[in-house]
């Protein structure tokens, strides 16, 4: 479990796993591997600290987060990096 | 499990209407339709759930009584189709199947249909018994829906009909036609608002009992006029009503002169009705919060013994304490402030009162010691809790600013800062002065969808009356008693909550956002454990049946943390979500005792291993609760796209 790290992408209303409207992490760490260190991606394409999987985890009716593989998320990462850059 | 899977099912796939078709209307269903055709929007009803106020079917799936046509209940002209003495004897062309028509021998009104009802004869309208209708009121179109009672104030307006002004003969003429009971109860009210004769029919079928009140209430409510369009759940609720009257003043619930709620006076009499089961549950030597049996007792409270936030005294089920005291919710004092911009008519928003009280140690589930705990971890200092703020500012400081003030207040208590610009600072979340806006705007929607007035009080439409009537539709369980307090999310909260989206959710605006912020609008039902499944099933067909659309629905009770069922419907009338939760009395007491561990646990800033720590204990909290018998079937479900 060290060093692992899951990534949800974070589905709001009307948009799909594919083509989500944010993407959070969970990483494990902490002496015993077994603290959970939960993030979510920002407009600035940074990870910063995030409750949306906590607030999952506990029944939050908002958005669905559906497990993504990392290949997947950093495509997501990739495009948006794309998208972003561009408007700005 | 599968039966239960297949009740869910029914309910949850808005497409299917859940019954076969009868032969005779399969077979009157071609498979092609011209768009908009007669045949084309039959079929488009039918596909409506079961209960909606559109659908042909009634919740236990028995088709509805056919609607009356408006072209055999509309008005006579003046001049025709009057009888040998010169009113009205148009010859009603209602439903009814006995020897409608016979002039009134009086001259007054026209024709005494029989209706297809058994005891129709019992109710037989006369032209009389409709005048009289200006005089019944209220009670007349109540008793309407009761049946038998009915007739009795058929006869009772009998007695009235003098009273009434000529010109009313000819609704009733039309409405009598269709001999049902009730009929004339239903006249009265639209006599008294311009005679709209045209629904009466319609009214006297729903007294008749098959529909009972699909748009009955829609017309009492209305007091003698169309309801708005606009209001569909008058409607949509409307079935039940007539039996349960929950808003009847008499009941006392509410404030018969200011149409407020008045927990006090009635079935939500204090906290001993909703929480009498609680009571028992607590009572019992199995009782999780039993005080002598407590497992968060001083000795093992994890945090502080002195103040333990389990203890009994700060029980918010306790007979003795207030129920969801305001100093119970140590973090929710910052939204006293924006009580008075929230409600700014309502003089019962006492309770959002004194914010340091809301901050002394002792309201702190966390520590009783001088040493409350903010949700982002640090401890609150001393002036945040008393003697800040508002002393003589230093010279040369600029007081008119609102840069300024906003400066000095945030130098007090957990309270948000209001820029210069407008943009809105608060728990370590941020808005801009345009994202504080719509935020504004968005619980400007949400205000207005709720239901309440700018009185403070509640009429017919909106969405708590709606949550109100499907309540007293359920066999089991109730709302909170305190329902109208919590339904609309204060301020700072729903600002909270968008920063947090909008932060999470970096490809979509805050527009969108605003418009996703699942409990701007939340109601909670609590349950009787035994009972909680089928209550459950139950309160989801009402809601679907009032014309709701379930977007998702959250099946927590194998959950470690948060146990019940959440879930996020829209409200299609205002094109807004709510949330509901399912709770029984003390999965949803541990949600209420572990709300600052939960706002803890989602603050961003709080530290992973201070956020490990409040998760072990909130899930120790949680596994005393009992999982009602079926809860964990409950079906999860995803509207596709929601």
């Amino acid at each position: 479990m060290p060093g692992e790290v899951s990534y949800y992408a974070i589905v709001g209303v009307g948009r799909t796993a594919q083509a989500p409207s944010g993407l959070a992490r969970r990483r494990y760490g902490g002496a015993d591997g077994r603290l959970r260190i939960d993030e979510a991606l920002r407009r600035e394409l940074t990870w910063e600290p995030d409750a949306a999987i906590v607030e999952w985890e506990n029944g939050d009716a908002g958005a669905n987060l559906v497990p993504v593989s990392e290949a997947a998320a950093a495509r997501l990462v990739a495009g948006w990096r794309v998208l972003w850059d561009g408007e700005r | 499990m599968s039966g239960a899977h297949d009740r869910w099912d029914r309910l949850t796939e808005p497409t299917a209407p859940g019954r076969d078709l009868p032969a005779g209307d399969a077979a009157r269903l071609p498979d092609q339709r011209e768009p908009g055709s007669m045949s084309d929007l039959r079929r488009r009803l039918e596909r409506l759930p079961p209960g909606h106020p559109s659908s042909p079917y009634n919740d236990d799936l028995t088709r509805k009584a056919p609607v009356f046509r408006l072209k055999d209940l509309e008005l006579p002209l003046h001049g025709t189709e009057n009888g040998p003495n010169g009113n009205g004897s148009r010859t009603a062309a209602g439903h009814g199947h006995g020897p409608a028509g016979a002039p009134a021998p009086g001259g007054n009104t026209i024709s005494e249909g029989t209706g297809s009802e058994g005891t129709a004869s019992e109710s037989t309208v006369r032209g009389n018994t409709i005048t009289g209708n200006t005089a019944g009121g209220d009670t007349a179109t109540r008793n309407a829906a009761a049946g038998d009672t009915a007739t009795r104030d058929a006869a009772g307006r009998d007695t009235a009909a003098g009273n009434t002004a000529p010109g009313n003969t000819a609704r009733g003429n039309t409405a009598s036609g269709n001999g049902m009971r009730g009929n004339d109860a239903a006249a009265g009210r639209l006599d008294a608002a311009n005679g709209l004769a045209v629904l009466s029919g319609r009214l006297g079928t729903a007294a008749a009992g098959e529909q009972d009140g699909n748009g009955f209430d829609r017309y009492e409510t209305a007091a003698g006029t169309y309801a708005p369009a606009s209001e569909p759940y008058e409607t949509a609720a409307d079935p039940y009503e007539p039996a349960a009257e929950p808003y009847e003043p008499a009941a006392g619930r509410y404030n018969g002169a200011t149409d407020s709620y008045e927990p006090a006076a009635g079935r939500y009499n204090g906290a001993a009705d909703l929480y009498e089961p609680a009571t028992e549950l607590y009572g019992a030597a199995a009782d999780p919060y039993d005080a002598t049996a407590d497992p968060y007792d001083a000795t093992a409270d994890p945090y502080d013994a002195t103040a333990d936030p389990y203890d009994a005294t700060a029980d918010p089920y306790d007979a003795t304490a207030n129920s969801y005291d305001p100093a119970g919710e140590p973090f929710d004092g910052a939204d006293d402030d924006y009580a008075p911009a929230a409600h700014p008519y309502d003089a019962a928003d006492d309770d959002y009162a004194p914010a340091a009280e809301a901050y002394t140690p002792g309201s702190d589930p966390y520590d009783a010691s001088a040493e409350p705990h903010r949700p982002g971890g640090e401890p609150f200092e001393a002036a945040d809790v008393a003697g800040h703020g508002w002393s003589e500012p230093e010279p040369g400081v600029d007081t008119l600013t609102q840069a300024a003030v906003g400066a000095t207040a945030d130098d007090g208590a957990d309270m948000p800062h209001i820029g210069r610009d407008g943009s809105w600072e608060w728990n370590g979340r941020y808005l801009s002065a345009e994202e504080s806006h719509i935020a504004d705007e968005a619980l400007g929607r949400c205000r207005i969808a709720e239901g309440r007035n700018v009185f403070g009080g509640y009429g017919h439409s909106g969405l708590t009356p709606a949550m109100r009537r499907i309540e007293a539709q359920l066999e089991h369980g109730n709302l909170l008693p305190d329902t109208e307090d919590r339904a609309l999310k204060k301020l700072d909260g729903f600002k909270q909550t968008l920063a947090d989206l909008i932060m999470r959710h970096p490809d979509k605006s805050a527009r969108e956002l605003a418009l996703e912020v699942p409990d701007g609008i939340s109601y909670t039902f609590i349950f009787e454990r035994e009972h909680y499944a089928d209550a459950t099933l139950q309160a989801h067909s009402r809601l679907k049946g009032s014309g709701f659309d379930l977007e998702v629905r959250r099946n927590c009770w194998d959950n470690a943390e948060y146990k019940g069922v959440s879930s996020r419907w829209r409200d299609p009338a205002h094109d807004l979500v709510f949330a509901v939760q399912f709770h029984t009395a003390a999965s949803w007491g541990v949600v209420q005792r572990a709300h600052p561990l939960y706002e803890a646990m989602t603050d961003p800033s709080t530290p992973h291993e201070e956020r490990e720590h409040l998760r072990a204990i909130y899930a120790e909290m949680s596994a005393m609760v009992p999982v009602p018998p079926g809860a964990t079937a409950i079906p999860e479900y995803r509207k596709e796209g929601a």
